[in-house]
Formats: C-alpha cells, structure tokens, sequence
C-alpha cells in the first residue's frame, strides 16, 4: 500500500480509536462525498444511526507546521469550502492527525502501556468566508483543541444540545 | 437485504414531500430538527430517527436521504432499492400487471410480448377511466373526454422484476386537511384518478367472480352483462387477455393505492389473479358484449353493396359493407342503413361509381344484422 494511503487508513483508525470509548459508531459514508470521510452518532434500533451526530472531513500529516499556538495546515479548496457551510443538518468539522514520517512508529505494542502516536487536532470551519484561493487555504487548528474522547464528547453534547460546532 | 443504493441520480430524485408522505403514512412522528432546514422524525418507540432535509439544496442532501434511506430500510428490514422505489411512489396510485413470461428465466420477455404487455396495460386502465365516467359494456375508439384527459397524465413506472411486472403510475391528489380557499369544509370528494383506480379493482374482482360463475357454477356468458354496471367492458376483458398473451399466461394486477390518500381495504380487492381458464372465459365474454353492446357515433368507412327501395322515389335502405374495427377488426360486415329521399339517391350514385362512403351513426345489432342508425355525415369520394 502506498504510503499516503497507509496515513490515511492510520488516520481514520486514529478517530475510531478515540470515537470508541466515548461511545460513538464511526463509519464511512455509503454515498461518495468528497469532503466527509467519517461519521459519528449514537446508536440507534437495528445498527442505525441517531442523534447526537457529527460528521468529518480526516485528514494526516507527518510534517505539522506549527505557528504560534495553532497547527496550519494546507486544506484543499474544495474541502475548504465544503467544510464552511452554515445550512448543513448535520454539523461538520475537520480533524488532522499529526504522526511520525515512519509507520514502523505509529503505533507501538508493549504492553501494559502500549504507544499510539501522535494526536489528532480539530476545528470548525462553519461559517468561514470565502476565499478568492485558487488551490488551497491555510487552516489555524488551535493545539488546544485535541481530539480526545473527553473532546470529542464535550462536542456531541453541544451537538445534542443544538450548539453546532 | 443489506445492499445500499448508492445511485446518486435516484437518491438526488427523491422529493422531500414524498418522504415525509410515507414517513407519515407509515406512523412516524415529526419534530423541528435542530440544525438547517429539516425535520426529525422519529418512530413512537423512539428507537428509529430519521432527518428529513425540507430542501434538496441542502450540502448534505445526499447524504441525508442515504442516512434515511438505511434507517428505514432497516426499521422496516426491506431492501432499499424496494423502499426508494416505494419512497418515489408514495404520491399515486400504483398499478402492477404482472404475466408469467413462459420460457425464460432470466427476467426478460420477449419484445413484441413487452410492446403488446404496455399497450394493453395502458388500455386496461383507460377502460377502467371510461367505465368510471359512465359503464356500459364496448367503448368506442372515441373515448369519454374525461378518460381521455386523465390517460394522458397516467405514467409509464420501472418494470420490475419477479415474473414480469409493468408499473402504471396514476399520480392523485393527496387528502388536505385545510378547506380550500373560500370554503368552509376539506374538499372529501375522491378525486376522478382515484375514482378509476378504484373501478379499475372493482372491474377487475367483478369479471374475475363473473368468470368463476362460468367454469365452476355452470352460469351462462349473460353473468358478464349483469357485471357492466360494476365497470366490467369488453376493452376491459380485451385489455386483460391482451396483457396475457397468446400463449394465455396468468395474470394479475396489484393496486398499492398512495400514500398520501389512504384507501379503506376492506372494501376494495387490492389483487386479482386470472389463469388460463378464466383467460378464455373473458376472451368469450369481450366477443359476446360486443355483440349485443350498442355502439354510438361510430364512422365507418367501405362501399354500398345493396339498395332496395319499394318506390321510385322516396326513403329506402342500403347496405354498406364496411369494417367496424371496435368489434371484429377489419372483416367488413353489411351494415344496414335506412336513409331518406336525398342521400338515398346520393348512395345510389355512390354505388353507380364506385365510390368509397363514409358515414358516421349508432351502431345496433337486431338479431344477426347489424343497422346504423341516426345516419349523419353522410361522404363519398372515389375509391383508387
């Protein structure tokens, strides 16, 4: 497998791994979006989903680009604006995981304390203006806004609460 | 089971209305959903929820429907090309025709037996349209202007398989709660396309009951007669041994009324089934009410072949042998016709050249002979 499609999978498997104990069902769109790549929700009757729901654009990256207190990251235009609309019925954000350039060291097995490397940051596009870019906009994704299960869960209870992202 | 309908273009079709029809129709609860334009829905044991995007030009439309598309499917553990298919059909009277196609088994007909299964789909449910307008037992070629109107909004639906099925679509006026404007009650009259795919059911249960009369309690042909009032024709019977072929495969015809105008069951046969036998027992019943039916402002077209007058001058009658179409195809018969003193003479030149006549009346059958009464439109022109 080519390595790129390697980050991917790690990534997507990185917001599964932290989706799980906060009690959300992660899975792949069954219609092609070129934007959504996971999809979180409660569980509801026969394997369906239910509110609260989340959906998100993942993306991976192995050379962060730090800037003050935010990771930049180059977010392809079309993604950029699909992320920013305001009159979607499900909420959308975007999710970077950051890790090593070697997959020998995404995850390292030795129990008890076993390594997953390296963290995943989020951000809320909604909103955002448009942009007169041609290829790509920079995102700000603050360090501060880790994706960890509590994360994650602060979020889907603003969600079922009406409060978007 | 489990296959996901991925086709953009169906999913992309569907209307916010019709799902939201069969949500309600199907005892779903709605409520404002929290984000975008959308309503939530939910089924009464809140274990099933649904959104419901109010705009196809939501971003995440698409998505949306596919999400809703899985629940349901799931909730009500059909497939989900069957619940699209009954998504997009909620709004109209649904009318399958189904034949057991005979050799082959991989879900095609022939295309001759296809051409001649629509055609006679399409005159199974005009027939219906014209018996609801007013029954009696052969129609013309000149249709009930009513009927006429109402075929032309009917649609052609998917085929789908299981035997062979050819979907009529009758799309019908769903049941409003709020008087219309400057009325005081909701309008409760059925809508006319109800009202056929109603007659239609009942035709149908009626000559299928008429038929079993025949072969099992010995009745005569006549039971067909008696079942005209009930919207039984000839084109009906024609249209039904038409759909089945010459081969004689059973048939059978389904209603699956909308959604949005719920139908009390109880009172309306929702399947007929019609085997061979019952097959020739319409095929005799259509020749016998053609017969013996009374056919008005019909045209017809051939030459004269006989006149007889007791006088040198005056009325006398004339025979024109022509085809009437509407009964026997194109094997003429001799028509008599009474006419008076001038187009007597007219015939009588017409007959002296040759010409071709044309002449429009109503059609009576007395005994063996067939006259054309009230004779009007009286033309010739030479025959090439």
């Amino acid at each position: 497998m080519h390595v790129t499609q390697r980050q991917e999978q790690f990534s997507r498997a990185f917001v599964q791994a932290v989706a799980s104990p906060a009690g959300f069902h992660c899975s792949t769109p069954p219609v092609d979006d070129d934007s959504i790549d996971l999809s979180l929700a409660a569980r509801g009757g026969g394997g369906t989903v239910r509110a609260p729901r989340l959906e998100m654009q993942v993306k991976c990256t192995t050379t962060p680009h730090y800037v003050g207190s935010a990771l930049h990251f180059p977010l392809p235009l079309k993604n950029y604006n699909d992320l920013r609309h305001t009159d979607v019925l499900v909420p959308r954000i975007l999710v970077v995981v950051v890790t090593d350039p070697a997959p020998t060291r995404w995850i390292e097995i030795a129990p008890p304390d076993s390594t997953i490397r390296e963290c995943g940051y989020w951000a809320s596009l909604r909103g955002q203006p448009a942009t007169s870019n041609a290829v790509s906009v920079t995102v700000a994704l603050p360090l501060a806004n880790e994706f960890t299960p509590m994360a994650l869960a602060n979020i889907m209870n603003d969600i079922a609460n009406g409060v978007a992202p | 089971m489990r296959s996901h309908v991925t086709d953009v273009e169906a999913l992309g079709a569907l209307r916010p209305l019709e799902i939201a029809t069969y949500l309600r129709a199907s005892g779903w609860i709605e409520r404002p959903a929290p984000f975008g334009e959308a309503l939530a829905w939910h089924t009464a044991d809140e274990d099933y929820e649904v959104l419901l995007p109010l705009s196809r030009r939501a971003p995440d439309f698409l998505l949306r429907v596919s999400d809703l598309l899985a629940t349901l499917a799931a909730q009500e553990e059909r497939s989900e090309p069957e619940l699209l298919r009954d998504l997009s059909l909620s709004t109209a009277d649904v009318v399958r025709v189904r034949v057991q196609p005979t050799q082959s088994d991989d879900g095609t007909i022939s295309l001759d037996d296809g051409v001649a299964l629509v055609e006679n789909a399409r005159a199974l449910v005009l027939a219906a349209a014209c018996s609801t307008v007013r029954p009696q037992a052969l129609y013309p070629t000149r249709k009930p202007a009513d009927a006429a109107e109402y075929i032309r909004r009917v649609r052609l639906g998917q085929t789908e398989r299981g035997s062979f099925i050819v979907t009529v679509v009758s799309p019908v006026a769903p049941i409003l709660d709020v008087p219309p404007p400057g009325q005081l009650f909701p309008d409760t009259r059925e809508p006319f396309e109800r009202r056929v795919t109603r007659t239609l059911m009942g035709a149908l249960s009626a000559a299928h009951e008429a038929a079993q009369d025949v072969i099992g309690r010995g009745a005569g042909i006549a039971a067909f007669r008696e079942v005209v009032g009930q919207g039984v024709s000839a084109n009906l019977c024609d249209a039904i041994v038409g759909i089945a072929g010459d081969a004689g495969r059973p048939m059978s015809v389904r209603m699956a009324w909308s959604l949005a105008r719920p139908m009390n069951v109880a009172t309306v046969e929702p399947e007929v089934t019609f085997d061979p036998d019952a097959l020739t027992v319409l095929n005799e019943a259509s020749r016998l009410l053609k017969e013996s039916a009374p056919l008005d402002g019909v045209t017809l077209v051939g030459s004269i072949t006989r006149l007889d007058r007791s006088t040198d001058d005056g009325p006398g009658e004339v025979v024109l042998t022509a085809a009437i179409p509407e009964i026997s195809g194109n094997a003429p018969r001799g028509i008599k016709i009474a006419l008076n003193e001038g187009p007597y003479h007219e015939a009588l030149v017409a007959h002296d050249r040759g010409y071709l006549v044309t002449v429009t009346g109503d059609l009576r059958k007395e005994g063996r002979q067939w006259w054309l009464e009230q004779p009007r439109d009286l033309s010739f022109q030479p025959s090439d």
